[in-house]
């Protein structure tokens, strides 16, 4: 029974997790601000999604 | 050249593209649990068997999910993973789990895990998702040991080791005599120390071996244009020839 | 333990890059300019402060009455991602100003040590929710002074003359460990 809660716990904290990156992905940058990188040269994962959205444009169309 | 990067050797592999020195990933557990060798090498399996796991069940899962909702999955499975580790390690291996403390639950967020798991294992099957993780985990505990290495024997002058599983120590050899040893090294300031140095090493090695490439491939592109121009002088000299035989044959006819 | 004790320990003397090493990653990557690392520091505060909080209500409010404490990783991760995610949200749609100098980091902090360890040293610790709020904004500030200082020194390094291999990081390290000497004078003030 209490698994049930676990696995329910998780799975709603994973499903909030989900619908609110795909409500920010779908958020407008504000103008003026679309050219913006962060200064982050530290970690060298040259895949990493987070730098990746913002060299590929994280607007409405994504 | 594709040979070339096929045959990449095992020192390579560890050395050249070492998540630790090299890329800079994993640095907050690499200091903290590098006073003392057992404790290296107990963090250093702990991340080896989340790594191996977590990259087998994203390469299986990856297929299935959508592309845009990949990192909360990803994170959702190696949360699920890191506290099965942790709670084995606490079962069996009581005193490294008190003495490694918050950094084994901190293994979610080691940049290592995640990285590979985005870069390698969403994109690869499952035996090459496990092999790759296999070696970046050897990487990382190579370079926590060779931290820890140095810091224990400068900082207490002890080589000591315990099994973590029955809390025995296995050997403690003493190397510095008492009182030559650097406590300093035992301190935040001596993490700090080290790594730098290991890392000034690293980048020095791949420096090294990037400028002995560049030269050789400056070295293989002057033979092939050295060839280029040989041939063409060749070709030249055949055409020049043809054309002096074929004046010298016209005039023997009219003659 | 009272509430200024805690400040003072967690942003000084326990600093949380300089005596727990956490928060590297993002540490080395954005302290080369002083304009970056002051947005990176302020968004730190707010994210962590933000995230203990409602980690601690989580835990005490809903995996303590159902008995689930080992789930405390889990949840609080995907808490810290889906937080971070929010403020996001919040600060493009109601700030432009505000998004252009501290929302591009926000997404790197997902996967700061800091947050998830300040998230469950509250709960190790057995703070109450006041004493949960002090330490995190301590927290969160020691690593914002932390980042301010580099910033100015490593500005400085950058036209400095050194061997290739020592350039960038692992010179950064080396102030590192001075710094930690420094900051070790702090030991015996709480």
């Amino acid at each position: 029974m209490k698994i049930l809660y676990a696995i329910l716990i998780a799975g709603s904290l994973l499903a909030l997790n989900i619908v609110l990156l795909i409500a920010n992905r779908r958020t407008p940058v504000p103008e003026g601000c679309e050219n913006l990188v962060p200064d982050c040269k530290g970690c060298a994962i040259t895949s990493c999604a987070i730098r990746n959205s913002y060299t590929k444009g994280d607007t409405k169309n994504d | 050249m594709s040979e070339e990067k096929k045959k990449k050797s095992l020192i390579d592999e560890l050395i050249y593209d070492n998540p630790v020195f090299g890329l800079y990933l994993g640095i907050c557990s690499c200091l903290a649990v590098t006073t003392t060798i057992t404790n290296a090498l107990g963090m250093g399996v702990a991340v080896i068997a989340v790594l191996v796991l977590s990259n087998i069940l994203v390469s299986l899962v990856a297929p299935l999910t959508p592309d845009e909702i990949h990192i909360p999955v990803y994170i959702a499975i190696i949360a699920s993973l890191v506290t099965i580790v942790g709670m084995v390690m606490q079962a069996y291996t009581p005193s490294l789990y008190d003495a490694l403390g918050a950094f084994i639950d901190l293994i979610v967020v080691n940049c290592i895990i995640l990285g590979r798991a985005e870069a390698f294992a969403s994109k690869n099957g499952v035996a090459a998702s496990a092999r790759d993780g296999l070696m970046m985990g050897l990487a990382y505990t190579l370079s926590v040991f060779a931290m820890a290495f140095i810091r224990q024997i400068l900082g207490t002058g002890v080589l000591a080791l315990k099994n973590p599983l029955t809390d025995t120590t296995l050997f403690s050899l003493r190397l510095l005599p008492v009182g030559f040893d650097i406590p300093i090294f035992t301190t935040p300031t001596g993490a700090f120390l080290v790594f730098a140095i290991l890392a000034a090493a690293v980048t020095a090695y791949k420096n090294s071996k990037d400028a002995k490439a560049a030269a050789a491939e400056k070295a293989r592109k002057a033979a092939e244009a050295k060839e280029k121009a040989a041939k063409a002088a060749a070709a030249k000299a055949a055409a020049a020839a043809k054309k002096a035989a074929a004046a010298q044959a016209e005039p023997a006819k009219e003659a | 333990m009272n509430l200024f004790s805690i400040f003072i320990a967690s942003l000084l003397v326990n600093n949380v890059i300089l005596s727990k090493f956490l928060g590297m990653c993002p540490f080395l990557g954005v302290s080369t300019k002083l304009s970056s690392a002051v947005g990176m520091g302020v968004a730190v505060i707010f994210v962590i402060l933000g995230a203990s909080v409602v980690s601690w209500l989580l835990y005490y409010y809903a995996l303590v009455p159902l008995g689930l404490e080992y789930m405390e990783l889990i949840c609080f991760i995907l808490l810290i991602a889906s937080f971070v995610q929010f403020v996001e949200m919040f600060v493009k749609k109601t700030s432009p100003a505000l998004y252009k100098s501290l929302g591009i980091y926000l997404p790197l902090i997902t996967t700061n040590c800091a947050v998830l360890f300040v998230a469950m040293d509250n709960i190790t610790q057995k703070y109450n929710l006041i004493e949960t709020a002090v330490n995190s904004v301590a927290v969160a500030g020691g690593f914002m002074l932390m980042l301010v200082i580099f910033a100015t020194i490593r500005e400085r390094l950058e036209g400095s003359d050194m061997p290739k291999a020592w350039k960038g990081n692992p010179i950064a390290f080396v102030v590192a460990a001075i710094m930690a000497i420094a900051f070790s004078a702090f030991a015996g003030l709480v």
